[in-house]
């Protein structure tokens, strides 16, 4: 699932940097800033809600856009995820050119 | 899934109950194994677990039915023996399950098929070791989904590594042909003030074969000229000729002159003896005249003839230069034409390429959408498998503590936990299909 998403994002040209979970992801925006983040929400070690309340308590990612990317599609997920500061909910499966539109409308 | 009755207990033979806290375990530890199969509902392994629910319920009957031989002979040799012990076997190897004497009406009180008066602890013991050996069946299939998330999870790798490499060597073929029909047919990016290759060939050979055309036909026009030029030379050459003729009778008439003079001088004798030798001399002089004047008209004959000969030659030459001309002209506008007609298919192929091209990527849109099948149903066999883990547990520990002989209290609330840990499983993945899911942007 990653591979299909680092591939549809890198073949639009778009420098990508993969993560196996919340934790490696965490280190990873840490150290080296990026300006967009696509996470799922069920991840092993620490999962995309926790992911993205760490980041959105980084100064430097407090108004970077954060996709989550999941399969879930309980209103009681998603409406944790918007409190938490996400930018947007996209529900698997994915078409890559709607993924691509819609990192296009919240990177600008 | 249609096999939502299969889970569904079938009632054995109704017998009145013997123990009330009895007949409450065996339903309550129903509903906890009907609440799981409805958590599962859905899911790819609901005809596993179904089955295995069913199977688990298919030992129940057995099981009472030996309660129900049990009943009034506790002291029986083979009671005594096919107890516990004599069980076990079965519970060992649990496929195939036992089927069920008969189907049976369903029965939504699970109080229904309760168990006879259980006599000592041994039939409570004996649903104990169902359960446990239950919880083994489980969690080997609990393994089994694990291992099909794995070769799942490999498998899908392995088919998007090979299409996501096919799709990139399709996309450079298609801008290798893009940017070489590109090229013939003249788009080369921002220079596109150059034309193509093709554009350009037939600019300069158009170009070319023009200047050629008028060369030639200057050369054409040059011959004409000189043609008109050895006319010229030809009337000047019969003039000559005229000329010479005239030069040729004035020697004859001075040869002749001569010949008159020289007998004059006979005539007079002595005397005349002087003018005889210039009578001589002239007729010598005519005869050198008339033999220059040959020399002088062979000459012109020559020149004559040398001069129809070039007369000719430059005629022929200026006709087959104007030919040559206008065969160059009309051959540059053939290929004009052709140049053209292959430049219209160079551009003809191109759309084609970049209509191709947008569907190769519509495809590939479509297989990412579809390869992402993988992730969700590994999710599903995910909460599938935690279900079993949860189930293995839950169902193990009910019957480890009915095979200890456990009081009520702990046998309800080993079912209680049972029944809360299926309760809380969290369904992650409930997609019933691969259609494109939502966006919502906050």
């Amino acid at each position: 699932m990653r591979a299909l998403v680092a591939a549809t994002l890198a073949e639009a040209g778009y420098k990508v940097v993969q993560a196996e979970d919340g934790v490696q992801a965490l280190e990873i925006a840490k150290k080296e800033p990026v300006r967009l983040v696509v996470a799922d929400v069920n991840m092993p070690r620490m999962d995309g809600l926790t992911l993205l309340k760490h980041l959105r308590g980084l100064a430097a990612y407090k108004f970077t856009p954060i996709l989550i990317l999941t399969t879930e599609i309980s209103a009681e997920k998603k409406a944790v995820a918007k409190s938490a500061g996400a930018t947007g909910w996209l529900v698997k499966p994915f078409d890559p050119q709607t993924l691509l539109s819609t990192i296009k409308r919240v990177i600008k | 899934m249609g096999g939502g009755g299969t889970a569904k207990p079938r009632r054995t033979e109704a017998r009145p109950l013997a123990s009330g806290s009895l007949a409450l375990r065996a339903a309550a530890a129903a509903t906890a194994l009907v609440v799981l199969a409805q958590l599962v509902w859905g899911s790819v392994l609901d005809a596993v677990l179904v089955l295995m629910v069913a199977g688990a319920w298919a030992l129940v009957p057995s099981v009472l039915a030996r309660w129900r031989r049990a009943d009034g002979a506790e002291t029986n040799d083979e009671d005594q023996d096919g107890g516990e012990s004599g069980l076990a076997p079965e519970l060992d190897a649990p496929e195939p399950w036992p089927e069920p004497a008969a189907p049976e009406p369903y029965v939504e009180d699970a109080r229904a098929f309760a168990p006879p008066a259980p006599a000592g602890g041994v039939e409570l013991a004996g649903v104990g070791a169902a359960l446990v050996a239950g919880g083994r069946t489980m969690e080997r299939t609990r393994a089994d989904i694990e291992r099909s998330r794995s070769l799942l999870r490999e498998a899908v790798a392995g088919i998007f590594e090979s299409y996501n490499g096919l799709n990139v060597r399709v996309q450079q073929q298609q801008q290798l042909v893009v940017r070489m029909a590109g090229r013939l047919a003249g788009e080369r990016g921002n220079d596109k003030s150059e034309g193509g290759l093709f554009q350009r060939f037939v600019a300069e050979t158009e170009g070319s074969m023009n200047e050629l055309v008028q060369q030639i036909l200057k050369v054409a026009k040059q011959s004409v000229e000189m043609a008109n030029h050895i006319d010229d030379i030809t009337m000047k050459v019969v003039e000559i000729e005229r000329v010479a003729t005239r030069a040729q009778k004035l020697a004859d008439a001075s040869s002749m002159l001569a010949v008159n003079a020289k007998i004059e001088a006979t005539k007079a004798g002595r005397h005349a003896a002087g003018f005889s030798v210039v009578a001589s001399e002239v007729q010598n002089l005519a005869v050198e005249s008339r033999a220059f004047n040959e020399q002088i008209s062979e000459l012109i004959r020559e020149v004559r003839a040398e001069v129809d000969q070039t007369q000719l030659v430059i005629k022929e030459l200026a006709s087959q230069d104007m030919n040559l001309a206008l065969l160059a002209r009309s051959r540059a506008d053939e290929l004009g034409h052709e140049v053209g007609a292959v430049d219209a298919h160079i551009r003809e192929s191109l759309e084609t390429v970049a209509s191709i091209a947008a569907d190769v990527e519509r495809d590939v849109a479509v297989g990412i959408r579809h390869l992402q099948f993988e992730d969700i149903v590994t999710q599903v066999l995910e909460q599938s498998a935690l279900a079993l883990e949860r189930l293995t547990g839950g169902t193990s520990h009910l019957g480890n503590v009915l095979s200890d002989g456990a009081s009520a209290e702990r046998v309800e609330g080993a079912v209680e936990g049972l029944t809360q840990a299926c309760e809380a499983l969290h369904v992650k993945a409930e997609q019933q299909n691969l259609e494109e899911g939502a966006v919502e942007l906050f």
